[in-house]
């Protein structure tokens, strides 16, 4: 792991992050006032629980809130107000989130860095400072170790990686940003010892998750697995409901919709889901993507094709909530590498 | 004048009860309070509906969401729909609907469903009356409360 | 006669219906390629059918997939209570009965795979075999065998099973018990826990968890009779209820679902296993089926020939408050 390891005592997280928010708006791991762990903002940094298992909270709140209002506007005898709602100012942090979940945040950035107009909306994620937390070990079906390596995501995506081991966490600062946020932690360098301990637990989680189910970005183009049989068994399965997408930490589409109230109304914008099937639908009531077996495979190679040939980085890195919350049990990992395996069939050759 | 801006001058009269009148009971009745002048509350908006039969629990629901302080539906006695049957239907989804906003504690200030003749305008308006003083009460505590 | 394994049986006939072409698709359970666990399945070639699985893991409602747009006649595997929401298309004129052939399958409840997690020694990745021993569940996984309780761990709706009979079937596989077992109704118990709430605190509890929902809209999909073609929450002309999360949006959506299911849910449970953000959503489809059925005497699907309760009426029905003779 690259970056300068320096070592903190399990009972300094709190003042670390009490740290943090007195100079910026920071999210981490806590209990929910439904009592499931989420990722929130922090009130009180001593609710920070970095054992909280938050790994199937959703984490696009971070950056995109469900619903963010851009402006509002009202009607009256002199005509029309518009109120514009202030962005969220300030730096922010996000503490304690996972080299996946922090890998999927900064690759979505691609999508609204293209074209001559960058989407500020979209460059948040940019902007967020990340303190990622390694997993000293994987979920039922985490698979980031399938779809590259968590130590590399942690290095593109974080700019402190925390380790857990015996009594504290190594600290490995990535970025400069990441210098500052390791500065006022209290956190000492590390121990030779230290560091190897974190090795460990870094090795130890990609052996924890199995090698022979590697996938990777399909290796073909899109015509080529246009009519694999695999989308439509699944896609038979589907119920098209919006968990997958809104669950997924790199998934990002949105709506933008006008809603009127009395003599005001708002703009704003809410998450949009590529799986509902009115998403692609037209006013001609046309729908090039007219059943559940074409979207899926869209949310498919959306991530394990498009974004590899535009940007050379999957959309997916394994975090596995779809998987575990898919209420029909479809897993996007078992999808690509069931088109590969079918494609190998079919062509007598192995799809890389 | 915009019908906005009409809106607008209103848009701060409080408490604001959208009501769902049957054409030929309910809504004859309120008329008569009218004509008779028969003192009640300015508070209603009507929405006139041609029997209680047509009336969505989604209306009643969708009237609380917009705002509206308190939703009343009121149609012709059972028996006496114009329609014959229509407010046999509607008593069936409002005394299901009352089940269920009792059970996730909307306070009842802010629902009332009623049977009014078209020969009933003192009865109307009694039941405008109530429902303002209800609606003012609660208001008054929600106020204390934060005293 | 007893059939403790019906499973060769189910695949036989499933096989059977498939190479006849009485039906173009059998909707059954098969065992997830990476987990094991079951899941729902759609096959329409014979040799599909070796792949079909039955156990005490298949919480799935597979009516479902008898929705709509699916090619029919169609084949499910249904347990007694999935057969409910069947009778309940049916009733709604949403399917026919020749488009279903009925595969009936005895249960004695369904267990909560999310134990598995507590009894397994270790982490599991994957369930190699399921078997029923007794009065337990023994799930072999990659990481040790997990007992679960035929009786201690069923699924809520699963303690109290008011059906254990299937309404309508073509074939009837396995073991069916015949009653009710006759213990107490968690689902009841949280209905009558929340109407001890005062109403305050009742609010409260409804505001926050509605305030939680993020409309993925799982419950609504997974929902074997929501299937209205199209949804009163994706009309926008009149837009109804606000895509915001913001305001009343989500209330709305979810008090103006369970006005659309009173009478009609059969209380699978899905829609609640199915959300994301694990909302309480029995909650309310429970008071409203106590409701329609203390007012109206109507029980979803459990008779063919019953009537929607809201497509009738009695003169005797309860009326409104302060008004007639009957108790609302």
């Amino acid at each position: 792991m690259k970056g300068t390891p320096l070592f903190l005592p399990g009972d300094r997280v709190g003042s670390w992050v009490g740290a943090l928010a007195g100079s910026s708006t920071v999210f981490g791991p806590q209990v929910g006032s439904s009592g499931r762990p989420e990722f929130a903002l922090v009130r009180d940094p001593s609710a920070v629980d970095l054992s909280l298992d938050a790994r199937r909270a959703s984490i696009r709140e971070l950056w995109m809130p469900q619903t963010e209002i851009l402006f509002r506007y009202r009607l009256d005898s002199q005509g029309a107000t518009l109120e514009a709602v202030p962005r969220p100012e300030g730096s922010r942090v996000a503490f304690g989130i996972r080299p996946c979940e922090a890998a999927a945040i900064r690759r979505v950035t691609h999508v609204f860095r293209q074209g001559k107009h960058p989407d500020p909306l979209g460059l948040e994620a940019e902007g967020m400072a990340i303190v990622g937390l390694y997993c000293a070990s994987p979920r039922r079906t985490c698979f980031c170790a399938q779809v590259g390596s968590p130590v590399d995501m942690a290095e593109e995506a974080c700019d402190v990686l925390m380790t857990p081991i015996s009594g504290g966490h190594v600290l490995h600062v990535m970025t400069d940003r990441g210098g500052s946020l390791a500065g006022v932690s209290g956190a000492a360098q590390a121990t030779s010892d230290q560091v190897s301990a974190a090795g460990a637990v870094h090795a130890g989680l990609i052996t924890a998750v199995p090698a022979d189910g590697a996938i990777g970005a399909l290796e073909a183009t899109a015509l080529e697995v246009w009519a694999s049989e695999v989308f439509a068994d699944q896609g038979a399965r589907c119920i098209g409901c919006g968990v997958c997408t809104f669950l997924c930490p790199a998934c990002h589409c949105f709506d933008i919709l006008d809603e009127r109230q009395g003599t005001g109304g708002a703009r704003y914008r809410c998450w949009d889901s590529c799986q509902f099937d009115h998403f692609t639908l037209h006013a001609s009531r046309h729908n090039p993507r007219h059943d559940q077996a074409a979207r899926l495979r869209q949310r498919v190679l959306h991530k394990f094709l498009y974004m590899p040939q535009e940007f050379g980085v999957t959309g997916c890195t394994g975090c596995g909530r779809c998987a575990e919350l898919c209420p029909v049990g479809i897993s996007i990992r078992q999808v690509v590498a069931d088109v590969r395996a079918a494609m190998a069939q079919e062509q007598g050759v192995t799809v890389a | 004048m915009t019908v906005e801006a009409v809106q607008a001058q209103h848009e701060d009269k409080r408490p604001k009860i959208v009501a769902f009148l049957c054409n030929w009971c309910s809504y004859a009745g309120a008329d008569l309070a009218g004509s008779g002048r028969m003192d009640y509350p300015a508070n209603l908006r009507v929405i006139r509906v041609p029997c209680s039969g047509r009336v969505d629990p989604l209306f009643v629901l969708k009237a609380l969401e917009q705002g509206a302080d308190a939703v009343l539906v009121s149609g012709c006695h059972p028996g006496d729909c114009h329609y014959a049957k229509g407010n046999y239907y509607a008593r069936r989804r409002l005394t299901a609907l009352l089940e269920l906003l009792e059970f996730t504690g909307v306070p009842p200030h802010k629902y009332r469903f009623e049977w009014v003749s078209a020969s009933e305008g003192k009865e109307f308006a009694q039941v405008i009356r109530e429902m303002v003083e209800a609606l003012n009460a609660a208001e008054q505590k929600a106020a204390m409360a934060h005293v | 006669m007893s059939d403790p394994d019906p499973v060769p049986t189910l695949r036989a006939k499933a096989r059977e219906l498939l190479e006849q072409g009485t039906v173009r698709a059998v909707v059954g359970y098969q065992s997830h390629a990476e987990s094991g666990l079951p899941v729902p399945a759609v096959i329409t070639r014979p040799d599909q059918a070796e792949a079909l699985v039955f156990n005490p893991l298949c919480a799935h409602n597979l009516s479902r997939y008898v929705q709509g747009g699916a090619e029919k006649p169609v084949a499910v595997v249904a347990k007694a209570c999935d057969t409910r929401a069947l009778v309940v298309m049916m009733q709604e004129s949403h399917i026919r009965r020749e488009d279903v052939f009925v595969i009936a399958m005895g249960c004695t409840g369904i267990v909560d795979a999310a134990r598995i997690d507590e009894r397994a020694r270790a982490p599991w990745r994957r369930i190699e075999a399921i078997r029923t021993d007794g009065d337990a569940v023994a799930v072999e996984t990659d990481a040790g065998v997990a007992r679960l309780s035929l009786t201690e761990d069923l699924l809520p709706r699963c303690v109290a099973c008011p059906v254990p009979q299937p309404v309508i079937d073509d074939v009837r596989l396995g073991d069916f018990p015949e009653a009710p077992p006759g213990r107490p109704d968690p689902l009841a118990a949280q209905v009558a826990e929340i109407e001890a709430m005062g109403r305050d605190e009742r609010r409260r509890f409804f505001s926050e968890t509605y305030n939680r929902c993020i409309r993925c809209y799982a419950c609504r999909n997974v929902c074997p009779l929501c299937f209205c073609e199209k949804c009163f929450a994706d009309e926008t002309r009149p837009q109804w209820v606000p895509r915001s999360t913001l305001g009343g949006g989500n209330e709305l959506y979810h008090m103006v679902r369970a006005m659309h299911l009173a009478g009609r849910c059969i209380g699978c449970g899905a829609c609640e296993r199915a959300c994301p953000v694990g909302l309480p959503l029995m909650a309310v489809n429970t008071k409203m089926a106590q409701v329609v059925d203390g007012m109206f005497g109507h029980v979803a699907g459990v008779r063919m020939d019953d009537t929607p309760p809201f497509a009738v009426y009695r003169d005797a029905d309860p009326d409104l408050p302060g008004h007639g003779g009957g108790k609302s």
